[in-house]
């Protein structure tokens, strides 16, 4: 199991890396592409399977579509860019840190015994007054994922309309919004609009 | 499928008193939702009654909320409704008031300015209100989620707010500035959220707090890096420096009076959950945060204050004035873990400030002519010889907007900078003081300009006649700022009851 871990980790690193570093806008769509398949095979690893569906529906699938599409519309060049550029540099340097501090705890975080991987629970943090809630966030108690509940439909749809009913509900008002916007803004302009 | 069932946990709709908790928030929403529908069936000709409309649900949802000030002291929900996703406590509240003011103050002198500009749309209100129930929701939030979500809520409605114009590049430009640039700030904001969550497995206020204070999550540099991000999120929603560079382009380019909105109603939300986050989730950490709170507040009085003196129109100046102000209200944030003082002082500005900006801006959008935004320094020289009442405002709203007694942005900058010395930041109110006196300069021309004598020779500038809806705002705004200046305990016994009443309660 840490084996695979490790591997589709890497293989998620390097298709993250080819949507940065590759000058042509589709190659790096199709890298996008394979990060988050690379992605979605963590989350089936984490016992989250619904995460793994949909990410492979709506991100793999219909997000990543409409990226192609939009790429083919708009036929765009390789971009042509500097090899060496100072504020990739900055940014380089940004991106190690913040990675090594993610790396140096999480290594204290996440714990393996035996073949049992206790991953993360999407949302079960909520309920863990107790003891068995031990040191850190990545720890959770293994009953959680002994009995299989982890991730699946049941435990997030009961998280989603109880603890997270407010944050459901706020969602389809920015939809609307997003909606209402999208029409206005590519509707046709009547000739009465004054210019300033 | 027994077993399936059983691993289906109990679910508990929300209360009777959850939704009492959120009522303006819902009756706001709603009317949103409603306002939608109207437009369809509105003629043309009659949009303005699209804009009493707005105006009786901003009434109704003001109401709630002076019913709740008094329900949410009675009935104290100690950890939040809705799960704890939501903080009904008299801080919303105060904060509600605030943002509801200010909406109603906008929509009223909305209707004559977007006619003249041929802007007329339902979607105008729709958006209005869309925007105002995200920063009402963002002032009570009281998870990240919830946050995040209001704060993506109205920074969309404001996007295409800006953008509002379709045939005026600068509008255009300005949304897709503001749309760029806020993407990415939303993404520091989400990314900080991350690593917190990852760092102490909650996203409620309360139990953040608690899981750092208890020791569950160990104070280390990824939380640290989480804290600056979201710090660096909220900073760009205030336009306090160094994460302002969208602020003058879009406050330039959008309509006046979406300007006149998003100026004061987004920095008024956005520092509601600055405050909330920072003094109710990292109280053990602000010796780190002050740290960075202290460098954008010093940065953000320095450069704002001095890029707002070479500037030649008002809306640019104001941007900038904008960012020197956050950098005021960042004062009462940085001694807030030290002095209730401080929290109270930036509610007391946060108020004083709304009023006095928005009046401001009332001003340049109902003497705007149809040709032209009345926003160049040369197109108000003389104004006092020909508008002596909104001449006179005008010059009131810019003495306040320096710190001038007996007006009500004196008495914010002297809370904020009095709770500076008593936490010991002395050197924070000093660099107060320098530099308010630098924007003594940039406002106190503004005054100058109006009561010079007009150039004879001079292009001669097409001002609108004052209406009875704008002459209203004005008069409102100023009579704010003046009350406010003079019998100030009215405003600071309201703002130290918000503080009072905060949630959630350590």
């Amino acid at each position: 199991m840490t084996a695979l871990i490790i591997v589709v980790g890497i293989l998620a690193v390097v298709g993250a890396v080819g949507v940065v570093l590759s000058t042509q806008p589709l190659y790096s769509a199709l890298s996008l592409v394979f990060s988050i398949g690379m992605l979605a095979i963590l989350y089936l690893i984490l016992n989250a399977q619904l995460l793994f569906a949909v990410q492979l529906i709506v991100y793999a699938g219909a997000v990543m579509v409409l990226f192609v599409f939009i790429i083919a519309l708009l036929n765009p060049k390789a971009e042509d860019r500097p090899i060496l550029d100072v504020r990739a540099v900055v940014a380089f340097v940004a991106v190690i840190t913040i990675t090594a501090a993610l790396f140096a705890t999480a290594h204290n975080g996440i714990t393996y015994s035996g073949s049992n991987f206790r991953g993360a629970v999407v949302g079960a943090s909520h309920n863990d007054q107790d003891p068995a809630y031990t040191k850190h966030a990545f720890d959770f108690k293994p009953a959680d994922v002994n009995s299989g509940q982890a991730g699946n439909v049941q435990t997030v749809g009961g998280q989603l309309f109880t603890v997270f009913l407010l944050p459901f509900e706020i969602t389809s008002l920015l939809l609307l919004v997003a909606a209402i916007g999208a029409v206005y803004l590519t509707r046709r302009v009547p000739k009465t609009e004054v210019d300033t | 499928m027994m077993a399936l069932l059983a691993a289906v946990p109990t679910l508990t709709p929300p209360t009777g008193s959850d939704i009492v908790g959120l009522l303006p928030e819902v009756i706001l929403g709603g009317a949103f939702v409603i306002l939608l529908l109207l437009d369809l069936i509105t003629p043309a000709s009659r949009r303005t009654w699209l804009a009493a409309f707005s105006v009786v649900a901003i009434v109704a949802a003001f109401g709630t909320t002076v019913w709740g000030w008094f329900d949410a002291y009675n009935n104290p929900h100690v950890h939040g409704v809705f799960f704890g996703a939501f903080a009904y406590d008299r801080f919303g509240l105060f904060i509600n008031g605030v943002l509801l003011t200010s909406a109603l103050l906008v929509v009223v002198i909305s209707p004559q300015y977007l006619n003249r500009r041929g802007l007329h749309y339902g979607e105008y209100y729709s958006l209005i209100l869309a925007a105002t129930t995200g920063m009402m929701l963002l002032a009570g939030a009281a998870s990240l989620m919830v946050i995040f979500l209001s704060v993506e809520l109205l920074s969309i409605s404001l996007y295409i707010l800006s953008g509002f114009s379709r045939t005026d590049e600068r509008s255009q430009e300005a949304a897709l500035k503001y749309l760029l640039l806020g993407g990415f700030a939303s993404a520091f904001l989400l990314y900080g959220m991350a690593l917190v969550y990852g760092e102490t497995g909650h996203t409620q206020l309360e139990q953040i707090a608690i899981a750092i204070h208890s020791g569950i999550a160990t104070v280390d540099p990824l939380l640290l890096i989480g804290v600056v991000l979201m710090l660096v999120g909220f900073a760009f929603k205030v336009s306090a420096a160094p994460f302002h560079m969208w602020t003058p382009d879009v406050y330039q380019g959008a309509p006046t009076s979406v300007t006149a909105f998003m100026s004061v109603a987004t920095k008024v939300a956005a520092f509601a959950a600055l405050i909330r986050v920072f003094s109710f989730a990292f109280p053990d950490l602000y010796p780190q945060w002050q740290t960075a709170v202290v460098f954008v507040c010093i940065l953000s009085m320095v450069w704002g204050n001095l890029a707002a003196l070479s500037q030649t129109s008002l809306k640019r100046m104001l941007a900038y004035s904008g960012i020197a102000q956050a950098g005021y209200i960042l004062i009462g944030v940085a001694s807030s873990p030290h002095d209730a003082g401080g929290t109270i002082g930036a509610l007391f500005y946060l108020a004083a400030y709304s009023l006095t900006n928005l009046g401001a801006f009332a001003v340049i959008t109902i003497m705007s002519g149809r040709g032209e935004d009345l926003d160049r320094y040369a197109s108000i020289r003389g104004l006092a010889h020909r508008r002596p009442y909104v001449a006179a405002a005008m010059a009131l709203f810019m003495l306040s907007l320096a710190g001038f007694p007996p007006t009500a942005g004196f008495f914010g900058k002297f809370l904020v900078f009095s709770a500076a010395i008593k936490s010991g930041l002395m050197p924070l109110a000093l660099w107060g003081i320098a530099t308010s006196a630098v924007s003594i300069f940039y406002y106190l021309r503004v005054v100058l300009l109006m009561y010079a004598k007009p150039d004879a020779d001079a292009k001669s500038y097409e001002w609108s006649k004052t209406t009875v809806s704008g002459g209203a705002v004005v008069a409102f705004t100023t009579a704010g700022t003046l009350v406010f200046g003079v019998f100030v305990t009215l405003l600071y016994t309201v703002a130290t009851a918000a503080q009072q009443g905060a949630l959630p309660r350590l």
